[in-house]
């Protein structure tokens, strides 16, 4: 009975069911994209731990000096040492220093290429992967670089390169302990190595190698002098080995191994992970907003199928039987989606960089599907429950009638504002309960106070935005345009379904200001304490074009589209709920190209608001934020420049939501167009 | 230039010379047909008619006659496969969607049998709709009138589901003939009411005729209501099969009969 009656629901709500399929569908390949992509991650992160000696269980590190062992009763020489690591089958070394290409006084902490890391490998190593053109150095002089700095450089094999590290200078009086200096040197490149970045994916490769001779000489570029015994240089080296070696464990108190962080997710991941939330928290309010609606829409055939012997229960199970179809089709769908995008992503990604190490297929595991499977029937189950309580309330007598205030009028009940009360008294009781501080009880005080500014702010902004919205209505009703007072009679008349698209305008608006505000406050107070103004007002995003802002630009556009898609899916519900009344609205002389133009204000107004009332509510919100956390004026220097670039982008954010919304609500009225008066002869449309 | 790409306001007067002035709505072999091949339903078959001013005419006909689809030619809501319907003078046929809205809007009303209010919407509301949606100020003299007619003068604040059917159906009326149209189009008016609130729709109709000048046209099923009106039309496999003038119950029982019997 429950299976067929679901079925019965699923034929007879082909459109809601095709909708929701593929909102549930995006999200799982969203989350599914996000898995797989941190999968493969972790597999590139794996090889270059392998070539940074990262895999071994044992690790030990020592300054090696022309006399001896830094750090260590027993001298071990630079030559001594390759003796003790070849004792030890398997053990590798590496040794890491820093390069610049513009000396010290010179350096503007913008350019990548102003300096890079340079490896030298003793032992069996990954580096040959990194190998693009020429050969590896295998001579003290020689160098290989990194082909994205070379290129930046204008540097080719063959040419020469002159290098800049850091040498101590010993001060001539006893005040003062020295200064840094630098110190010049001449390479051959003879190779070029993988760049050093990968679209999307987090790399860690040297941008040049060295070769090993290098280490032990004193005038390589990897040693520097001592500041403890002026004149002696030394070099840092890593040594990296298997097992119990009674050879090395000797000279070294190994730190029993370094663990790389393979739960790093990849750059895009934030982006992605942010997509999918915001896809999750709109489909959560769509469901509020048509759950009412696919109860009413469905009465007829929740009042044949009760007057038939099926109970409530019977109709509220047959719901969740539904939202099982449609999650287990939106789940296959989904996944083989996600994999797919993942795997362009990646090949994309490994095509651009010319990375021969990157992985040229994504990595699987068997846990991604359990894992997205149990995810995607929360959230289904979530969205499912609204419209199941709501079909199963409809009785059998009420919904047979043609105008119910079940079917029709309770869409516009209004939803007292004393809710606020559960978030403002749960919500600082739950986070006192985890951060109650006895030693500092006026800390807790304030923070409590936050909270509840916050939660205030926030709910102001949500009742603000359902007063609004059916006033606006009421104005565009007034209007003699008869597209604009028809859009007014629907934000006016059933505001639950006008407010819906205007609250995921304003979260997502809100969400975003409050992020990108953070950053900016994060970024600048880190250029502040660093010193380096100008570095990190350029590190937060990048400037116009650069690849940070194309990123960011890209996200905000795609959340958009997040955001239009379920906009659009609350007005299709919407819309099927009203047939009759758009159709009769027709045959008393609405147009269809006055009715286009009433569908695109009634989906762009909401928006409108929505996310004009989202950015001053995140401005707001981080001001309190940022007063109590921070502790910090906006006025001064440097947050007020980086406040500026936020709140511009801020706005730039609200400005591509609105756009998308005006080209949704064309396509949305475009497609929508064929509603005909005809449908209001026809019983039960 | 086509005449049928002429303008509303400025729309080409009949040039059939045999248009009576006396008629709110007149067509000229009507033809509509759903389906192709072996399944094509020919729902309306060249019909020809004449719906006279100031008179509530009333369509019967057996399910599937298609008395319905010959409602929708007739309002403009369908366009027919050929043929030509007038309202009033202004001949509709071939006009584009936004000058036939218009032409809806102002000069035809409609009274359904789900009565099609807007749930959200007061009475008073819903009645001046269509003066809204075609930029006509409200005459407050005609809409009292009209609710003191139809007995809603109670009513007016409240919501569509605030009220029975009877009394939606009254509303329906009052918006229908709130813009002083040429023709109303009734589809089965009294389909969802009980037998008292039937009557008192269709004296109110009846009336509506007799002492405003109000032309009506009427789908139905129902001999009693088929009685109220002025004139009957018979129609059967989508043509006119027949007419009964002054109908009552029984001669419009009879028509059908008739009707029957010629099909058997």
């Amino acid at each position: 009975m429950i299976w067929r009656l679901g079925i019965g629901q699923l034929r007879a709500n082909r459109g809601y069911f095709l909708r929701t399929v593929s909102l549930i569908a995006l999200l799982v390949a969203v989350l599914t994209h996000v898995i797989v992509i941190g999968a493969t991650q972790a597999t590139l992160s794996k090889r270059t731990a392998a070539l940074w000696g990262e895999n071994f269980t044992r690790h030990g590190s020592v300054v090696v000096t022309e006399d001896g062992m830094w750090s260590h009763q027993e001298a071990v020489t630079p030559a001594g040492l390759r003796e003790l690591i070849d004792g030890a089958p398997g053990s590798v070394a590496l040794a890491q220093g820093g390069a610049r290409t513009v000396p010290m006084d010179e350096m503007t902490w913008t350019r990548a290429d102003e300096g890079f890391a340079v490896l030298a490998t003793y032992g069996a190593r990954d580096v040959d992967a990194l190998l693009q053109a020429g050969s590896l150095p295998d001579a003290p002089g020689q160098i290989a670089v990194a082909s994205d700095l070379a290129d930046a450089l204008g540097w080719t094999v063959g040419d020469t390169a002159t290098l800049y590290a850091d040498v101590w200078v010993p001060s001539s009086d006893d005040e003062t302990s020295g200064t840094m200096g630098d110190a010049i040197y001449t390479y051959e490149i003879v190779g070029l190595l993988s760049p050093t970045t990968m679209p999307g994916f987090w790399l860690s490769t040297p941008g040049a190698v060295v070769a090993w001779a290098d280490v032990e000489s004193p005038d390589g570029l990897m040693s520097m002098p001592s500041r403890i015994d002026d004149g002696v240089r030394g070099t840092a080296v890593t040594i990296s080995w298997d097992g119990a070696s009674p050879a090395l464990d000797r000279y070294f108190e190994w730190d029993g191994g370094i663990r790389y962080d393979d739960v790093i997710l990849p750059a895009a991941s934030g982006v992605w992970f942010a997509l999918a939330a915001v896809l999750a928290a709109a489909m959560i309010i769509m469901s509020f907003a048509v759950g009412r609606t696919q109860a009413a829409t469905r009465s007829g055939w929740i009042a044949t199928a009760r007057t038939l012997g099926a109970t409530k229960r019977d109709v509220a199970w047959a719901t969740v039987a539904e939202t099982v179809v449609m999650a287990s089709i939106a789940l296959v769908v989904g996944v083989v989606a996600g994999i797919v995008a993942a795997q362009a992503q990646l090949s994309f990604a490994a095509a651009r960089s010319g990375i021969p190490f990157a992985p040229s297929t994504v990595s699987l595991h068997w846990a991604i599907v359990p894992t997205v499977a149990f995810a995607t029937l929360l959230v289904t189950v979530a969205i499912a429950a609204i419209p199941a309580f709501w079909a199963a309330r409809v009785p059998p007598v009420a919904a047979l009638k043609p105008v119910t205030d079940i079917t029709e009028a309770e869409l516009s009940r209004r939803v007292s504002p004393h809710w606020l009360w559960i978030p403002a008294v749960l919500g600082p009781l739950m986070i006192l309960a985890g951060n109650w501080q006895p030693t500092a009880p006026l800390d807790t005080v304030i923070v409590f106070g936050m909270i509840i500014a916050v939660i205030g702010i926030a709910g102001l902004a949500i009742e603000g935005t359902r007063w609004a919205i059916p006033t606006v209505g009421r104005r565009l009703a007034r209007s003699a345009s008869p597209s604009r007072l028809t859009a007014g009679d629907a934000l006016a008349t059933r505001p639950r379904l006008a407010v819906a698209p205007a609250l995921i305008a304003l979260a997502a608006v809100g969400v975003f200001t409050l992020w990108v505000l953070d950053q900016a406050a994060t970024m600048a107070s880190d250029a502040y304490v660093d010193g380096w103004y100008a570095y990190g007002e350029a590190s937060f995003v990048g400037g116009p074009g650069s690849w940070g802002s194309m990123g960011l630009l890209a996200a905000i556009v795609l959340g958009s589209v997040v955001v239009q898609l379920v906009t659009t899916a609350i007005f299709a519900a919407h819309r099927a709920s009203i047939g009759r009344e758009v159709a009769t609205r027709r045959a008393l002389g609405l147009s269809s190209v006055h009715e286009e133009r009433a569908q695109r204000w009634q989906l762009v107004v909401p928006q409108a608001l929505g996310a004009g009332i989202g950015l001053v509510v995140g401005v707001i919100v981080f001001a309190v934020w940022r007063a109590m956390d921070y502790a910090i004026d906006g006025r001064e220097t440097p947050w007020a420049a980086a406040f500026a670039k936020g709140e511009v982008l801020a706005l730039t954010a609200a400005l591509v939501l609105l756009a998308t919304a005006v080209i949704a609500a064309w396509l949305t009225a475009r497609i929508g167009r064929a509603a005909t008066p005809l449908a209001t002869l026809r019983p039960g449309t | 230039m086509h005449p049928e790409r002429r303008s509303v306001t400025g729309m080409v007067k009949n040039a059939d010379t045999t248009q009576d002035a006396t008629l709110a709505l007149k067509a000229r072999g009507l033809t509509k047909t759903y389906g192709e091949g072996d399944a094509t339903v020919i729902a309306v078959d060249h019909v020809d008619l004449d719906i006279p001013r100031g008179v509530l005419t009333a369509v019967m006909g057996p399910s599937g006659s298609g008395k319905s689809t010959l409602v929708h030619l007739l309002a403009g809501l369908d366009a027919p496969d050929s043929g030509d319907v007038w309202v009033g003078e202004d001949r509709i046929t071939g006009l584009p969607d936004a000058e036939l809205a218009r032409l809806r809007g102002r000069h035809i009303g409609f009274v359904f049998q789900g009565f099609n209010l807007m749930q959200t919407m007061t009475a008073r509301d819903n009645i001046v709709l269509p003066l809204r949606l075609n930029g006509l100020p409200v005459d407050e003299a005609w809409l009292a009138d009209l609710v003191d007619l139809l007995g809603i003068g109670s009513e007016l604040a409240r919501k569509p589901h605030e009220i029975s059917g009877g009394q939606q159906q009254r509303v329906a009326i009052a918006r229908a003939l709130i813009t002083r149209p040429r023709v109303i189009l009734a589809d089965e008016p009294t389909g969802n009411l009980d037998t008292h609130a039937s009557a008192q729709i269709l004296a109110h109709l009846r009336q509506a005729c007799r002492e405003l000048g109000q032309s009506v046209v009427m789908v139905t099923h129902d001999p009693t209501a088929a009685s109220y009106a002025g004139q009957v039309i018979l129609f059967a496999d989508g043509k006119v099969a027949g007419h009964v003038t002054d109908p009552t119950p029984d001669a419009v029982l009879a028509g059908l009969d008739a009707l029957a019997g010629v099909a058997r």
